[in-house]
């Protein structure tokens, strides 16, 4: 009897160690790099930087009546040294309107990828593609929280010629009159997944 | 003090121990599995902001009738507006009311609905000029708000305690503030207001005028599109004869001119005027197009292959603008010799662009019947019956 109590934390011992250990492991791996060891070569961590050089985003429209689109490029350079494995958009509105809470009649948005830098002209600004073009987010409400973003390059050191078409749909009635919404736009960027280095 | 046993068994602990090591060895693995799953870098860029803002008044369009309307068939203009649109003389005469408050006795008026849709209102005001027709005093008791598309209850001014009273058959003019109930032009193009009253002495009132007026961006007015009379307790609807296209050629939804039109060609001082003076496009309004109907045919059929023609004249004040048709019956505007078919005629004033010429846009339509007509075996000459005249204003504002 006293050996198989002896057996049942000998077990326990070894299951805690084991998660302890592969915890340790996990942290290994995915805390900051800039810790350092006794071995002889250097370990230096990646740098992940997600930006928009060019970008008519700020660029606003008024008066709009439905029906009305709105274009404006902007690029998205991913820098540093490590690729992404996925990146999101996440849309807000200070101050907030119909245009905006809306989703059936507001505005909405969508976005497509150029191969090569949009030609621009305008204002009214419109673009052209001399390359070849590809939906990077199909036409959704216009407002949303991390939504996905597909058909991006993501390659640290390259760039994403991207336009964004704000449309109010024909169908907005009269209560979208005379409405005002200022909208904030957020691309966020996620690393790849980890590989042997 | 001894140490407290457990009464399980040895056994039973140790499958105890066991269970305790896996949650152990499940929870250090979750904490791994989780540190997989959530942790590398991330990065944002961000854009904008971006202000987006959309018109005050989208495109669209919006229709109205003149209540302004002369009558020079004669060859001398008389008025014969709307009695309850001006201050002008023309007055509304009710039937004999009771002398006291009655809830089945009301004067009620169906306003047109020309506003932009959507649209706030404010300084909203239901203004009426009225008066007794002999000694006695016209009261009214409540005024109702009702919406025309279903009657339903807008709100209630309540003067029952102290009614608002002319003296004998001086004019008493009543400014009621209805900002409250009319909010927005969504409720002023479905607006119907109902007058309960009395007579002192159990007599008729005169209403020289009922009108709402307001302001969204720019000031507008609104007039009556039918009225009816239930003062002594029997309803009698009439509506504004030109205002809408009844096409029965019933007494009183019908306009018909005074005098027979002029033969062989028209007079210069022979015509019918409409005035449209309120559409009430805003100031800095787009316009976009402007569009005239005239449903119209002839009082008595045009007999011996005659026919009624017209041509007409498009004012922005005494300043000729455009004019639709020549003055023969190969260049008119239209010609029909029917007292039955309606004959619809569809203009777009197209040198109606600014807000200034389609805020005050005269109308002036020539009649004459071709090719001649009086005398023995010539064709009849005929008055002309109109039972629409209507502008269509499609604009936006920025």
């Amino acid at each position: 009897m006293r050996r198989k109590l002896f057996n049942a934390r000998k077990l326990l011992f070894s299951i805690a160690a084991l998660g302890a250990a592969a915890s340790v492991a996990g942290l290994g791996t995915f805390a900051t790099f800039t810790s350092s060891t006794s071995a002889s070569h250097t370990i230096a961590s990646g740098t992940l930087s997600l930006t928009a050089p060019f970008s008519r985003l700020g660029t606003g429209a008024s008066p709009i009546a439905a029906g009305d689109t709105m274009q404006r490029a902007f690029d998205l350079s991913y820098s540093g040294s490590i690729s992404f494995a996925s990146a999101t958009l996440t849309t807000s509105a200070t101050p907030s309107s119909g245009l905006d809470t809306d989703a059936t009649d507001g505005l909405h948005i969508a976005i497509d990828k150029c191969s090569q830098a949009w030609t621009e002209s305008g204002p009214p600004y419109t673009y052209t593609c001399g390359g070849s073009t590809s939906s990077v987010l199909a036409s959704r409400a216009l407002i949303g929280s991390a939504i996905a973003l597909s058909n991006l390059t993501l390659t640290a050191g390259s760039t994403d010629h991207l336009r964004v078409t704000i449309t109010l749909p024909g169908t907005a009635g009269n209560t979208l009159q005379n409405q005002s919404s200022t909208i904030s736009y957020t691309f966020s960027g996620s690393q790849r997944a980890g590989t042997d280095q | 003090m001894r140490a407290r046993r457990s009464r399980r068994s040895p056994r039973a602990r140790s499958s105890a121990g066991v269970r305790l090591a896996a949650v152990a060895g499940s929870t250090l693995a979750a904490f791994v599995v989780s540190s997989l799953a959530l942790a590398g870098f991330n990065s944002a860029g961000t854009g904008g902001p971006m202000s987006v803002t959309t018109k005050r008044i989208f495109s669209g369009s919006r229709s109205t009738f003149p209540n302004d309307l002369r009558d020079a068939s004669s060859g001398a203009a008389s008025n014969k507006s709307d009695p309850l649109a001006y201050d002008d003389g023309i007055v509304d005469a009710t039937g004999a009311w009771a002398n006291a408050f009655s809830a089945t006795r009301f004067f009620q008026a169906d306003f047109n609905s020309s506003r932009p849709a959507g649209v706030p209102t404010s300084s909203v005001n239901f203004n009426i000029k009225y008066a007794g027709v002999a000694t006695g005093n016209a009261c009214i008791y409540k005024i109702e708000l009702r919406r025309v598309s279903d009657g339903g209850l807008v709100g209630t001014l309540d003067h029952s305690a102290s009614p608002l009273c002319s003296t004998g058959t001086t004019y008493r003019v009543v400014n009621e503030d209805i900002s409250t109930y009319v909010t927005s032009t969504d409720v002023a193009n479905d607006l119907r207001i109902k007058i309960f009253g009395y007579e002192t002495a159990s007599k008729a009132w005169n209403i020289e005028y009922a009108t709402v007026t307001g302001t969204s961006y720019s000031a507008w007015t609104l007039f009556d599109t039918t009225v009816t009379d239930q003062s002594t307790g029997t309803a009698a609807t009439t509506p504004w004869s030109i205002a809408t296209a009844e096409a029965t050629g019933a007494a009183g939804t019908i306009y018909t001119d005074a005098s027979n039109w002029p033969s062989a060609a028209p007079a210069g001082t022979k015509y019918l005027q409409v005035t449209f003076d309120h559409p009430d496009l805003p100031t800095g309004a787009v316009v976009q197009s402007v569009t005239l109907r005239n449903i119209w045919r002839a009082a008595a059929a045009v007999t011996n292959g005659g026919t009624l023609c017209n041509y007409f004249e498009v004012y922005n004040g005494a300043t000729l603008v455009e004019t639709h048709g020549g003055t023969t019956q190969a260049t008119a505007q239209s010609c029909n010799n029917s007292n039955v078919t309606w004959q619809t005629d569809n203009a777009t004033l197209t040198l109606v662009d600014t807000v200034a010429e389609a805020n005050s846009m005269t109308i002036k339509f020539y009649y004459w019947i071709a090719p001649i007509c009086g005398g023995g075996g010539n064709p009849t000459c005929v008055k002309s019956v109109t039972d629409q005249v209507q502008a269509t204003f499609t604009y936006y504002l920025d």
